[in-house]
């Protein structure tokens, strides 16, 4: 344990090497620190200077009952925080914690290699949070200084400079690629996950929700982040709705689905007519079990299963990458219903939105038709002052008669939402359906891309003769939304349609590149390990034969750098030496042949009695090599190769 | 990993005479604590990736593998290919530790970091060589052997211990420890005044200048005179000067002990020389007229390092 030491003997480890470390633990902590608890990036900091400090200014190490309390202090802090259920966020700043508090302990070998190990742990929880080429380039940079500072602490005589640390490190990255490309595509998969995962590891997941509320936000985030990609044949931009959660219960402010999600039909009285589109969707993972198809999908993929309400379950939450192929048509009749969900398609909270009743009560009254009914409501979103916006006003009481009647701007929520509920009031059965709307085509990977931003909200009404059909309302308000995609329907950002075009590529560019990496890289699991082993014609090969593959590949490689490294040590003359014997052959043009065996000073003595007339410059130059070979005084081979330069 | 010349015998044939150059089967391997701790670290990162199926978390944990695997082939490198020869060696008096000079020279266009050679630490630069002191501590009479040496070296990473043995056939003579609490028998021509201690004699008093002599003491030649561009002279000092002083095995037969015997012949030796008296030696095995200096002296004490001993040593 740390306790005072009597002697002041030199702290383990040096200075160098300790800031080397700290380095490290800097670099990566750096992008964790958006995670973690507010106070503990600077009590993280304060650590690491408080060791600074000891070794800078010789002090003594702490003792270990004060190591002990502010570990106490620590664990309160994260209890309080997040709580007596330990996720994951709260487990990396406890991690990342308690490398600071290593660093106050450590002054042995051992203890340094404990936290290097332990940043390397972290480095592998930023993994957990981003998995993006940024990042993974970053966590090169991390690795190459975490390696020189295993470097550093190896170097006993700190005789290297902190170039040639970081050189020798990148040499042993750069060695290590090959095989690590080996490891990467050849080791065993295996499907996880073993155990439970962490409650919170789908914190900081953007995406839709199963339940949705209105009125509750006046700024929604438009995140830029990926929802899923899809290549194939597709319909025109206004007919792509992406079919997500269906809502059907509400209490006059929150929607949510309400209704047994794993009731699984097998007879769902599709009858589609008309063109049909095959495609493949790459979901990313949203940690939540619903998979997105274009409405309507005839058939479930293999992966999931389509419920009572048209959507498509998959077996388990998606926590990875996932691909799956349907098939669609847009034009459809579907009229499933059973009686109870006839009920749910009717029901609104008690004594809730009476304005809104009143009024659907009138077009009731008035019109003989549902379907007129319905083009009454549209009309009224569209005649009536409605203003689609990302920024509505907060909703307080009564969110779907404050919005139809007072403040009159919203998103498609807020649409979607009034819509139903109106319907619901005129006596027609109606749900709202969540999911996407649209897409951008990116030509460069020949692939649409969904993102976050395109959530959207529609309504669909049962009809007893057409059975479900899609309503948009925001259709009658923004039209140009549903048609054009969402930066179209909200103002520009872009100053003149050339850098939209440049930035556009550029983006395209980017996001094919992602997608790449997404689908080789991090998308690879065991069914893209047995597709690109067949693809190298290893069909059928089991774990035994990978893992020999494997062996025989890296001890090839392996073999193939020890012979480059251990032999081509091709003897180099020391340039000193070099320009020694370019100076010998110019005095055996003149008749003073050196003998095989006659050292530097016995030749120059012979040479000087030899011819008296260059003896002055040939001891000057025999002095200059003795000094700059022998004596290893390296300054010197300067002035011995200008003084043999200008020998005659 | 040094022997001491009671042990030697055995391992003697396996050492060289000549440069050892350090090849790749004389060259071990293995993991290091700290590289099991690594390979430890690995397996539950390799598990983690595998539960949250993380891509990248494989990835890192691949090329820190990959990293651990080239270190092996960097840090076997560092021992591979270096050249050792033994330097110079001087005797030592048994109790002494003999200083053993290595040169380890690096032929090699990469330099070598941290080889750890017993207590000292060394890196050699590409195509130099430096030398280092190994020393041997003795503690009996006869002849030390250099024995065999282990060097090792964790560099780049410490994930990986590379070492190998060095037996390089290099001794040195161990003299008998001057030990003993008799007064140097002094014979009949002895012009002193019998018994007593030399130093009792005044042996450090200066008397007078002598010509120099082939194997005198440098100690003891005026240097300043030898400056002033005069012929070489010797102060003498003591009372011993002229005296000639036979030490044979009779004067010891009395102690039972042979190393006691030959230590107490070895301090008269060694206070013969320093008063500047004519000593001769005669022991069983040989004997050596009397005569003074350096090289006498060495004789003499060589003489007795070696007496009844094996053959094989000498």
């Amino acid at each position: 344990m740390a306790t005072t030491q009597t002697q002041p003997q030199p702290l383990f480890p040096r200075l160098d090497t300790l800031l080397w470390l700290m380095a490290t633990l800097i670099l990566v902590v750096l992008p964790l620190m958006s995670r973690m608890v507010i106070w503990s990036p600077p009590l993280f900091l304060a650590l690491l200077l408080w060791r600074y400090q000891i070794t800078q200014k010789k002090w003594h190490l702490p003792p270990f009952w004060l190591l002990f309390i502010i570990m106490l202090v620590v664990l309160l802090g994260l209890f309080l925080t997040y709580g007596i259920r330990f996720g994951r966020d709260a487990s990396i700043t406890f991690l990342v914690l308690l490398c600071g508090l290593k660093l106050l302990e450590m002054k042995n070998r051992r203890e340094f290699l404990i936290v290097c190990f332990l940043s390397y742990f972290l480095i592998i929880t930023n993994f957990l949070y981003s998995q993006s080429i940024p990042t993974a380039l970053y966590m090169s940079l991390v690795m190459l200084v975490a390696t020189a500072t295993l470097i550093s602490l190896n170097d006993e005589k700190k005789s290297l400079s902190t170039r040639q640390r970081l050189r020798l490190s990148s040499i042993l990255l750069m060695q290590a690629l090959p095989v690590m490309l080996v490891l990467f595509f050849l080791f065993p998969r295996v499907a996880g996950p073993f155990w439970k995962l962490p409650i919170d590891s789908r914190t900081g997941i953007t995406g839709l929700s199963d339940r949705m509320s209105i009125g509750d936000v006046n700024q929604l985030t438009l995140s830029d982040e990926v929802a899923f990609r899809v290549k194939g044949k597709l319909p025109p931009p206004e007919l792509r709705y992406w079919r997500g959660p269906v809502l059907w219960w509400t209490n006059g402010r929150e929607w949510k689905s309400g209704f047994q999600q794993d009731q699984i039909v097998n007879q769902l009285n599709i009858h589609p007519s008309g063109e049909h589109f095959d495609y493949t969707i790459t979901l990313e993972p949203h940690y939540e079990q619903w998979l997105f198809a274009l409405d309507l999908p005839v058939q479930a993929p293999t992966e999931g299963a389509m419920t009572a309400d048209y959507q498509i379950l998959a077996k388990r939450p998606v926590r990875e990458r996932m691909r799956y192929q349907v098939r669609s048509y847009t034009h459809y009749r579907a009229d499933f219903i059973t009686k109870r969900q006839y009920r749910l398609a009717l029901q609104l909270p008690q004594g809730k939105h009476p304005r809104a009743r009143a009024l659907a009560a009138q077009w009731r009254q008035e019109e003989s038709h549902p379907e007129a009914v319905v083009k009454r409501a549209l009309q009224y979103f569209n005649e009536q002052a409605f203003v689609y916006t990302y920024t509505p006003d907060l909703l307080l009481n009564d969110p779907i008669d404050e919005f139809l009647f007072e403040t009159r701007n919203g998103f498609c929520e807020h649409y979607a939402a009034a819509f139903t509920v109106l319907m619901r009031a005129a006596g027609i059965p109606a749900r709202i359906v969540t999911g996407y709307l649209g897409g951008n085509f990116n030509p460069i990977g020949n692939y649409l891309i969904v993102r976050q931003r395109d959530a959207h909200a529609w309504s669909e009404i049962w009809l007893p003769d057409k059975g479900w059909i899609r309503i948009d309302p925001t259709n009658a308000v923004a039209p140009i939304r549903v048609e054009q995609g969402i930066e179209s329907a909200l103002p520009m950002t872009f100053n003149s349609p050339l850098d939209l075009n440049i930035l556009q590529q550029l983006a395209n560019r980017w996001d094919a590149i992602n997608n790449g990496w997404n689908q080789w890289i991090l998308g690879y699991g065991p069914a893209q390990q047995r597709e690109f082993l067949s693809r190298l014609g290893l069909k059928n090969i089991d774990w035994a034969g990978m893992t020999i593959a494997l062996i025989i590949i890296i001890t090839t490689l392996l073999l193939g750098y020890a012979a480059w490294m251990f032999f081509p040590q091709k003897l180099v003359r020391d340039p000193a030496q070099k320009i020694y014997l370019r100076f010998c052959q110019k005095l055996a043009r003149q008749g003073l042949h050196r003998h095989p065996s006659e050292g530097p000073i016995t030749y120059a003595t012979r040479v000087s009695a030899a011819r008296p007339d260059l003896a002055v410059p040939v001891q000057k130059i025999i002095e200059l090599y003795v000094q700059s070979r022998y004596r290893s005084q390296f300054e010197t081979v300067g002035e011995l190769r200008k003084a043999v330069l200008y020998f005659r | 990993m040094t022997t001491q010349n009671t042990t030697h015998s055995k391992k003697r044939h396996t050492a060289q005479p000549g440069p050892i150059v350090l090849k790749r089967r004389t060259i071990y391997i293995l993991p290091s604590k700290a590289g099991l701790g690594l390979a430890l670290v690995l397996f539950i990162m390799l598990l983690g990736s595998m539960n949250y199926n993380n891509s990248m978390g494989y990835a890192l944990s691949f090329l820190l593998g990959s990293m651990a695997m080239v270190s092996m082939l960097h840090t076997h490198r560092t021992l591979l290919g270096l050249r050792i020869e033994a330097g110079k060696v001087l005797p030592v008096f048994a109790g002494e530790s003999a200083t053993f000079q290595l040169w380890i020279d690096n032929r090699g266009q990469v330099a070598r970091h941290a080889l750890v050679w017993q207590h000292d630490t060394i890196d050699i630069p590409a195509d130099q060589r430096v030398s280092i002191d190994i020393s041997v501590p003795t503690s009996q009479r006869g002849r030390v052997f250099l024995g065999r040496l282990k060097v090792y070296t964790r560099f780049p990473l410490g994930l990986f211990h590379a070492w190998s043995y060095i037996h390089l056939d290099t001794s040195t003579l161990v003299y008998p420890q001057p030990l003993g609490h008799r007064n140097l028998p002094l014979g009949e021509q002895s012009q002193n005044t019998g018994e007593g201690s030399p130093h009792e004699t005044g042996g450090d008093d200066f008397i007078g200048y002598r010509d120099y002599n082939v194997g005198d003491s440098p100690r003891h030649i005026d240097w300043k005179a030898v400056a002033r561009g005069r012929n070489w002279m010797i102060k003498e000092f003591g009372g011993l000067s002229a005296a000639q002083v036979w030490l044979t095995w009779d004067d010891v037969s009395m102690l039972n002990n042979l190393e006691v015997a030959l230590s107490q012949l070895s301090l008269w030796i060694l206070v013969a020389e320093s008063q500047g008296a004519q000593y001769g030696l005669k022991i069983p095995t040989c004997s050596f007229e009397p005569n003074s200096g350096e090289q006498h002296r060495e004789l003499c004490l060589q003489a007795l390092a070696l007496y009844a001993l094996p053959k094989e040593i000498s």
